[in-house]
């Protein structure tokens, strides 16, 4: 019985919805930076998709139980994991 | 501390916290004082001051605006930071939301940081009840090392104990001493978000995972979005656009009549009491008249217009709509908070103008503050249901619904119009990159209706009435000299109109028309009554039935093309002089506030310009 763990890392604007991220890093202009840290959204921080408007030019985000919505190019610049853990019994 | 002038002591006390806890709230339960609260960042913009005593002692508290880190860029948080790092702060009460504790916690650990009196409030422990979220204060307390309160300040629970908690921080010595000033480095920072969210995890139980949130995303997945978010808000705001004509219309018959009336009592006493007749009839037929028209035709609307706003505001509705409109303001250059700004401005263009304070980009601000008068206001609805459904109505259709499919293609217009004109100062005047943009979407909130209803009426009856003795009063002072005096043996009004002649034709208008613009500056719902005024000779403004208003009309030469120009006059013209001045005010330089004034008006010349070739072309 092996125990599976597994992290992959992509930008924010492909998370799918209500699945738990975590920020790994955030490459966002200073001032977008500061707005985010002021709404508590650090590296470390654990993130998850609420809503999404026209194709994903705006979505919100529960960021410490509060919803923030950001437009897509902001999320683009955060990067973000999601963790896969699983137990996998049957091996190849 | 200071002396009052009762002579007993007096504390000054800070109340600070994230926007949407409840600080005005907590604010008003303190003190008694009626400041409006709006579950909306961005309501409290400047510091507001109220007093309060208990047990024997004075206590001055200032509502900080909210802001979220009192290190961050904005000009609330300078704010913020200036008035707390002051002499003469003896305590600071942050807020914090019981359902929100993680974020919220952090300000309050960075006032405590700063501020050694402090008290944590943690508001909204009624709301977090009810979503299975209990809060234990006493491990709080001990793990912030500050005392901490919880409270509801909506139903006044836990006040007492506020303050109480209050009083002994006062009272205490704590922290006498000089204190390091603290680290604002951003290391500093995440640490301080660090420590907030585990306190608040080991503080903060959830019950049930329950129907209070689920109800939320229930919502959430019906009012955000495209769809059906977008359908929904069209069909609310078309739904509050008929409410407001409709329900307007009865009492503004019933204060008209009122009113008219009482100018009858007024002129015979003063006719009884020997007023001589060049002071009877400026005062009674001039100034009386125009205050009573303004007031009869404004305040019924705004009446319902604005207590429907401000129950979907505090409802917490006005946030997802600006989520759903974010994109396509975007791409004019704008952001999605324009929209509400513009729907604010349907009521009333000076709301609007200053309502766009909840736009945190200054260029952005700008682009709504100088468009928003392409939304036609209050004043400007019965002007333009009037003559829509006069010129309409030959047309054979019933005017109930012609005046609300008209009224509605108009307003898609002026939309249209607003996002244009959004979009062409963005490349030119406001050239600029889209800001750093992000909206709080708070949880929804059953807003409490009667409270809701009486405030927003007082306030609209204050607001309309002071503008009319202010504004329209001295309006018809000039109106009915104008209307009086003579120049050579035509009334001044006609001779002016004469001269405005030659420049109101090739704009599809008449003379006449333009000057009543001219003279409505002041308040628009005059116009109108201004034209009438000069067409039938009239000394004085008077009533007139929707056919003998078409006869007259026509009878001075209108055709259709001149309901269709004087209509798009009306919506693309210089803002009213109420506006004016809050433009000036928000942007505080007389640039803009000429560009607010020029813009509409360079537009509306252009439209009336287009239509009125279209006509010649099309009919000879």
């Amino acid at each position: 019985m092996v125990i599976y763990m597994q992290l992959s890392t992509i930008t924010l604007d492909r998370a799918e919805p209500d699945k738990l991220y975590t920020v790994t890093e955030i490459r966002t202009e200073p001032a977008m930076t500061r707005r985010l840290r002021e709404l508590g959204l650090i590296p470390g921080t654990d993130i998850s998709l609420r809503r999404t408007n026209w194709g994903g030019a705006i979505s919100s985000y529960m960021i410490r139980g509060a919803q923030i919505a950001f437009r897509r190019e902001t999320a683009k610049r955060i990067a973000v994991s999601e963790h896969f853990s699983g137990r996998a019994d049957n091996e190849p | 501390m200071s002396l009052d002038f009762t002579g007993g002591k007096s504390y000054r006390v800070m109340l600070a916290g994230n926007p949407n806890v409840g600080k005005s709230t907590v604010f008003n339960a303190l003190t008694g004082m009626h400041q409006h609260t709006g579950n909306w960042s961005g309501k409290t913009v400047d510091t507001a001051r109220g007093t309060f005593r208990f047990d024997g002692v004075g206590y001055e508290l200032f509502d900080l605006p909210g802001c979220y880190s009192l290190y961050g860029g904005s000009g609330e948080e300078r704010v913020a930071r200036d008035a707390l790092s002051g002499e003469a702060v003896d305590a600071v009460i942050t807020v914090c939301d019981a359902t929100c504790l993680e974020r919220t916690l952090i300000l309050a650990l960075q006032v405590a940081e700063l501020h050694p009196r402090t008290v944590i409030c943690v508001n909204l422990m009624d709301e977090a009840a009810r979503k299975g979220i209990a809060v234990d204060i006493k491990k709080l307390s001990e793990l912030t090392g500050v005392p901490c309160v919880g409270v509801a300040a909506r139903s006044k629970k836990g006040l007492d104990g506020l303050k109480d908690t209050l009083r002994s921080v006062c009272d205490s010595e704590a922290g006498a001493g000089s204190r390091k000033p603290p680290l604002h480095s951003e290391r500093h920072q995440g640490k301080l978000i660090i420590r907030a969210s585990e306190i608040a995890e080991s503080c903060t139980s959830v019950t049930d995972r329950n129907k209070a949130e689920k109800k939320g995303r229930r919502m959430d997945r019906a009012l955000m979005g495209a769809f059906p978010g977008i359908p929904i808000m069209l069909l609310l705001l078309a739904f509050i656009l008929w409410i407001t004509v409709r329900g307007a219309n009865y009492p503004s018959e019933l204060l008209r009549s009122g009113l008219f009336g009482l100018e009858e009592i007024m002129y015979s006493a003063a006719i009884r009491i020997g007023m001589p007749p060049w002071l009877r009839d400026p005062l009674i037929l001039g100034i009386y008249r125009i205050l009573a028209w303004v007031v009869s035709v404004m305040l019924p609307p705004m009446a319902i217009f604005f207590p429907l706003f401000t129950l979907l505001e505090d409802f917490g509705y006005l946030p997802r709509a600006a989520f759903n409109l974010d994109p396509c303001l975007r791409k004019c250059g704008s952001c999605g908070k324009q929209a509400l700004t513009m729907c604010m401005g349907l009521g009333c263009n000076a709301v609007g103008v200053s309502g766009c304070r909840i736009i945190d980009s200054p260029r952005e601000r700008r682009i709504a503050i100088l468009t928003n008068c392409l939304m036609p206001c209050n004043g400007r609805f019965p002007t333009v249901i009037i003559l829509m459904t006069l010129f309409c109505a030959p047309l054979g259709l019933p005017s109930g619904f012609l005046s609300a499919a008209g009224l509605t293609l108009l307003l898609a217009f002026c939309v249209l119009l607003t996002f244009a004109a959004s979009k062409l100062l963005s490349v030119t005047l406001l050239k600029g990159m889209p800001s750093a943009f992000t909206l709080e979407l708070p949880p929804y909130r059953a807003p409490q209706v009667g409270k809701v209803i009486v405030r927003s009426l007082l306030d609209r009856t204050v607001f309309v009435l002071g503008r009319a003795v202010m504004v329209a009063a001295p309006a018809g002072l000039v109106i009915w000299l104008c209307s009086n005096l003579t120049l050579g043996d035509v009334t001044l009004l006609k001779a002016i109109s004469g001269w405005l002649e030659p420049v109101a034709r090739p704009l599809g208008m008449d003379g006449v028309i333009l000057l009543a613009f001219i003279l409505g500056f002041p308040a628009n719902e005059i116009v109108l009554p201004i034209a009438i005024m000069a067409y039938s000779g009239a000394s004085t403004v008077s009533d007139l039935s929707n056919a003998a208003l078409l006869d007259l009309l026509t009878a001075n030469g209108w055709t259709t093309e001149t309901a269709v120009c004087t209509v798009l006059f009306c919506i693309c013209h210089f803002p009213c002089s109420t506006t004016l001045l809050t433009v000036r005010k928000e942007t505080g330089s007389w640039k803009y506030t000429l560009a607010a004034a020029l813009l509409p008006t360079a537009m509306g010349i252009v439209l009336c310009l287009a239509a009125h070739g279209l006509f010649s072309a099309f009919y000879g």
